[in-house]
């Protein structure tokens, strides 16, 4: 299911116009993401939470030509489904 | 920071931010997951603008084995839930960390458990700092910078600490350094240590420090004669008929070249009453020489300041040649690199003896020509074609290094120069003593870094000078270090063949310790002797390996040669010959093919292609005979 067909059927689902939809969408997304750069856990009850964990800098060697390379460190948001989902799509 | 989100806060958040009612807002948000749940459920896929793609993965099943009990069991295959957020959060998220960027790193460069150990605070510039740290391992250049910058600075004291750091180090890391070397430099620092001392106290109490610089100076009395022993008489007789200015002048040089510290700290020494009489000179150096608060001393001080001079110069030198074997072991780390570089092109024995002798001559050149143009008694004059010699032997011996000694013309000619101006000025500047000091100090910094230069082009055009110069120079600074190889002469010696440098050495350590109760001319002559002798053994040496080498490559050829014949004699075309009958039959071995069949019977491996048409029959895969297959091996007649 790609952006758009979801929001048609958020839509359908609560009542509004697609393009308030997709502006709740967006904002939705928006107080998440602040959230998790502020260092925050977000935790959804039933679906899962979001985290952001840091990464050490590492050295990785392209295969092909032998090159080393010193990846810096860095920091990735990370998804942990819940039991209750992960049970359902087991 | 850390907290934990839950529904209720985000509800509240995004209501505030919507301006929506907390219901609609709940109402809002908690269909959102859902329907993203559903969507999973659906497509196994959900893209949401903004925030990223939940995508459902499948695992297959796998087998592993349980940790405690060490049984095997199976994974079952199940779906897990993946969360790939979008390039624009993902930036978002990293901000913190974005101004890394990913380093390619050279060869050679190790961070062995430096990414394991090394925990990235999350303050971002103490991760930076340590990301610094990372990329100045073990790199001697920062040093060298930090000592050159140091030595600008009119801080002495500064000075020697990061020297005698530096040398420390240096001696630490380079491990070709001998551990004669070692002690040497230690030797070294401890005089430093007392002479900066005593400069401290100079400083603080005039009359005390007087005193104190007095048993110092003594002591650097004390240690002189041991090493001025092991020099020449000749090259003391002619430092000490210098003049004081040109003692002066031989500091500044000494700076340039270690091989002439002992000397003129010799000169120096002794030029002490000539300098006294000058107290104009003298209270205008020590001036210099941070005692500024004493240049209205009254006469009684003329013989401390002259002292305090005699230390200061002691110092100076002390730092300049300190820095010029830190920089001469940073060029033994750089030249070990271009070794790792081109370790195929390794010089031949010869080829290391004749630049060897090219790297000791540049040297020489060096004090050489210091001493020429100051037109120093005959006996110098003695020393000078000898070392003079010593590149022309090379030259005729080699003619492909002769862009080495060529190079240690120009260095001459360069120094030659340089001395004439030198003198130039010193009629010119003879009045200002003051500038004179400090114009010397920074032509002995300029002549000093031309021979760098020089150096570096040296290892940028010939880079089998370089190589050959690792041995060479490493036995440098040993040598250097030792100070024993004051005369030409013996240093020539010592440095032909690696072979017998580590035992010249050792004999010179011997004379080292023997010299305090020995006499030092009988010393030297004996040493010269040995130095003749070894030049010859080391002559000898040289030309055996050569032809031992000529021989063995004669070997090789000849070798090669007859295998080639011998492959041409087995070359034969199948075409050339037909089937006339069977000669035999032949049972098959293990491990036995046509090939070899056929190089058995016809002493060639060409003809199996006769066996196998003589044995069709017999034969289904040509490429597998079974062992125990009979073949009847046809008699060959030639169709010429």
């Amino acid at each position: 299911m790609n952006n758009k067909e979801f929001i048609t059927e958020l839509s359908g689902r609560l009542g509004y116009s697609a393009k308030d939809i997709s502006d709740m969408v967006s904002s939705a997304v928006s107080v998440v993401s602040e959230q998790l750069q502020e260092g925050n856990t977000v935790v959804v009850q039933g679906f899962g939470t979001f985290d952001v964990k840091k990464k050490l800098e590492r050295i990785s060697v392209n295969p092909a030509t032998k090159q080393r390379m010193l990846v810096p460190p860095k920091l990735v948001i990370n998804f942990k489904p819940s039991n209750v989902i992960k049970d359902k799509f087991k | 920071m850390g907290e934990r989100i839950n529904i209720q806060n985000l509800i509240d958040l995004f209501a505030e931010k919507k301006g929506l009612s907390k219901k609609d807002a709940e109402n809002f948000l908690k269909e959102f997951f859902a329907l993203i749940e559903k969507a999973l459920e659906i497509d196994k896929y959900v893209k949401i603008k903004g925030f990223g793609t939940f995508k459902l993965i499948d695992v297959d099943s796998r087998e592993s084995v349980n940790v405690n009990t060490g049984e095997r069991f199976q994974i079952q295959g199940h779906t897990k839930i993946s969360f790939a957020p979008e390039a624009s959060l993902r930036d978002q998220i990293n901000k913190p960390f974005s101004h890394f960027e990913t380093v390619i790193l050279n060869e050679g460069v190790d961070f062995e458990g430096m990414s394991v150990t090394d925990e990235i605070s999350d303050n971002e510039d103490e991760a930076g700092v340590s990301f610094e740290e990372e990329n100045e391992i073990s790199s001697n250049d920062v040093e060298y910078e930090d000592l050159t910058s140091s030595m600008q600075s009119e801080e002495p004291e500064k000075v020697q600490a990061t020297t005698t750091n530096v040398i420390e180090e240096n001696t630490s890391s380079s491990e070709n350094i001998s551990s004669v070397n070692a002690d040497n430099q230690q030797e070294i620092i401890g005089a430093e240590d007392e002479i900066s001392k005593s400069s401290a106290e100079i400083d603080k109490e005039i009359v005390t420090s007087h005193e104190e610089v007095e048993i110092i100076a003594t002591e650097i009395q004390q240690e002189e004669p041991i090493d001025s022993k092991d020099i020449s008489g000749l090259s003391k007789e002619v430092h000490e008929e210098e003049s004081s200015i040109q003692a002066a002048e031989a500091v500044s040089y000494a700076a340039e070249e270690n091989i002439e510290d002992e000397p003129v700290i010799a000169s120096v020494l002794e030029k002490i009453v000539p300098l006294k009489g000058k107290h104009e000179d003298v209270s205008m150096k020590a001036d210099n020489a941070e005692a500024v608060d004493k240049p209205q001393a009254p006469a009684t001080l003329a013989e401390f300041i002259s002292q305090a001079l005699e230390i200061k110069s002691k110092e100076k030198k002390v730092v300049v040649s300190n820095n010029t074997e830190a920089t001469k072991e940073d060029l033994i780390v750089k030249s070990k690199e271009w070794l790792a570089v081109i370790p195929k092109e390794e010089p031949t024995p010869k080829e290391t003896f004749v630049s060897k002798e090219d790297s000791v001559s540049k040297e020489e050149s060096v004090p050489k020509e210091v001493i020429v143009p100051r037109e120093v008694p005959t006996s110098t004059d003695k020393f000078v074609p000898k070392e003079v010699s010593a590149p022309k032997e090379t030259h005729t011996e080699k003619a492909e290094e002769e862009s080495a000694p060529k190079q240690s013309g120009a260095l001459i000619e360069e120094l030659i120069l340089k001395a004439k101006a030198e003198k130039v000025q010193q009629e010119v500047i003879a009045s200002s003593q003051n500038s004179k000091m400090t114009i010397y100090y920074f032509v002995a910094m300029i002549a000093f870094l031309s021979v760098f230069a020089v150096a570096v082009f040296t290892y940028i055009y010939n880079p089998d000078f370089v190589m050959s110069m690792v041995p060479a120079s490493t036995e440098k600074t040993a040598i250097d270090s030792t100070k024993v190889d004051s005369v030409p002469v013996k240093k020539e010696a010592a440095i032909p063949m690696p072979d017998t440098i580590p035992s010249a050495d050792k004999k010179d350590m011997g004379r080292l310790t023997d010299t305090e109760t020995r006499n030092a001319e009988a010393e030297a002559k004996r040493a010269v002797a040995e130095a003749e002798k070894i030049l010859a053994e080391s002559r000898k040496k040289d030309k055996e390996p050569v032809v031992v080498k000529e021989s063995a490559k004669a070997n090789e050829k000849a070798e090669a040669t007859d295998s080639k014949e011998k492959k041409v004699l087995e070359k034969l075309n199948p075409n050339d010959y037909t089937i006339a009958g069977t000669k035999s039959t032949y049972t098959v071995k293990k491990g036995e093919s046509l090939v070899r069949i056929s190089q058995q019977f016809y002493n060639s491996k060409d003809l199996w292609t006769l066996i196998l048409k003589h044995n069709q029959k017999v034969i289904k895969d040509e490429d597998n005979v079974p062992a125990g297959t009979v073949l009847k091996i046809p008699n060959l007649r030639s169709k010429k």
